[in-house]
């Protein structure tokens, strides 16, 4: 198989142009070109590590605060999830429930994985790596619904003494949380998964 | 149209992509990942919609989206309203995404989409065509706007018990604002785009 690598070669990621490997700002738009570097692996994790540090605030202290007549009740993300799955709305238990804790807990443990392997052990099997990363990536942006159902919520329920929903910093850290994950899914570069096979097919060859 | 050779973006594979016929798209053979989405009359179609699109969200920020009642007392809240509302500082970061990610990035994509199509259709590019069809490919991922309508909905469904509430216009254009979006991501193929980049400006360089 002959990539750009071989080729000494490097695509543009903006505009898919071919590039000498020796450049490092494409010769048609400008932007930064990195060649395929397994150092790139340790702004994925940093990024992760920050992400896992923000994923505890997000989900141990208040998403949400509603006051209703005085009495306030705090409610944590799960809280939510089980105070909908209670009030018999199980659509929209379940789908709170995925795009909050269990896509972006899954991305998370997705993203250390290929991590892991391409730092320790190089990548067993490469199509499921290729895919889970795929996956990550297209479906990193759905965990924002929670955020912006507060956000929502904030604005529309405002009635000074009788209703009123706050939101609490769970919302910011969760904010945060999705943006790292995101980032961290953007820095991963896939074409290391692919560049181990290259060099076996190579000896085999 | 000529044959140029790229590398798959996720895997790195060297390959040609031979002309595509109306409706077929090019995969990577190794890893499968989509290169290029070939439709017939694609500028013009991601023109219309880009234009359509942006009418519709010009529009349905200024009509009322949601009505809400309590006790009589009724509260009538706008899409602008929506980010505006949000006091204080621990908000800011929140309201601040919630704007550029539903509303702000998708405005400036459709403009740059627009400018891009018009100095197309131009004989001669227009200024600053490279830097905003960069701009374009690098937004395109930061778009949520679709998520912003699931989250409208989950948010109804969430105080439904808490008091009355109904719809109004803006959902619909907002609606309609997303559909318009998602049929130019359909047309918006950055391969494509950049090949009739490349050709119009060789054509630019030959007439000086």
């Amino acid at each position: 198989m002959i990539t750009a690598k071989n080729k000494k070669l490097c695509q543009c990621p903006v505009c898919m142009t071919l590039n000498p490997a020796s450049n490092s700002y494409c010769e048609q738009c400008h932007a930064h070109l990195t060649n395929i570097n397994p150092k790139c692996v340790q702004h994925t994790m940093s990024l992760l590590i920050t992400a896992y540090l923000l994923f505890i605030p997000a989900n141990f202290l208040p998403m949400m605060i509603t006051t209703v007549l005085g009495a306030k009740t705090e409610s944590t993300i799960l809280g939510g999830v089980i105070l909908l799955w209670q009030h018999q709305s199980y659509l929209v238990a379940l789908i709170i429930f995925f795009a909050s804790i269990v896509i972006p807990l899954g991305k998370l443990f997705a993203l250390t994985w290929l991590c892991y392997e391409a730092k320790y052990t190089g990548f067993k099997s490469k199509k499921v790596a290729y895919r889970s990363y795929h996956i990550t990536e297209f479906i990193g942006k759905w965990s924002m619904v929670d955020i912006y159902v507060v956000s929502i919520l904030v604005a529309l329920v405002n009635m000074g003494a009788i209703v009123k929903i706050e939101a609490g910093f769970a919302a910011a850290a969760f904010t945060g949380f999705v943006v790292m994950t995101m980032l961290a899914a953007n820095t991963f570069d896939p074409r290391l998964i692919w560049q181990s096979k290259t060099i076996e097919t190579t000896h085999d060859a | 149209m000529k044959k140029r050779h790229i590398a798959c973006h996720d895997c790195d594979l060297l390959m040609l992509i031979p002309p595509l016929k109306h409706r077929q798209k090019a995969n990577c053979p190794r890893c499968g990942y989509v290169l290029t989405r070939f439709y017939q009359h694609a500028q013009l179609k991601l023109f219309v919609s880009s234009l359509v699109a942006l009418i519709f969200l010009i529009f349905s920020l200024n009509f009322p989206f949601i009505i809400f009642s309590l006790h009589g007392n009724e509260k009538t809240l706008t899409l602008i309203e929506s980010i505006k509302n949000l006091e204080s500082i621990t908000y800011l970061l929140i309201s601040a995404l919630l704007a550029f990610t539903a509303f702000i990035i998708p405005f400036c994509f459709l403009i740059c989409v627009l400018y891009i199509s018009l100095s197309f259709k131009t004989k001669k590019l227009l200024p600053f065509t490279n830097p905003i069809l960069k701009l374009t490919v690098l937004l395109k991922p930061w778009n949520m706007a679709e998520i912003f309508i699931i989250s409208i909905l989950v948010s109804f469904i969430k105080i439904q018990s808490m008091a009355s509430i109904s719809f109004g216009y803006a959902l619909i254009f907002y609606l309609l604002f997303i559909l318009s979006l998602s049929s130019s991501f359909i047309y918006f193929d950055r391969y494509q785009l950049w090949s009739l980049y490349q050709r119009k400006a060789k054509q630019a360089s030959r007439i000086k």
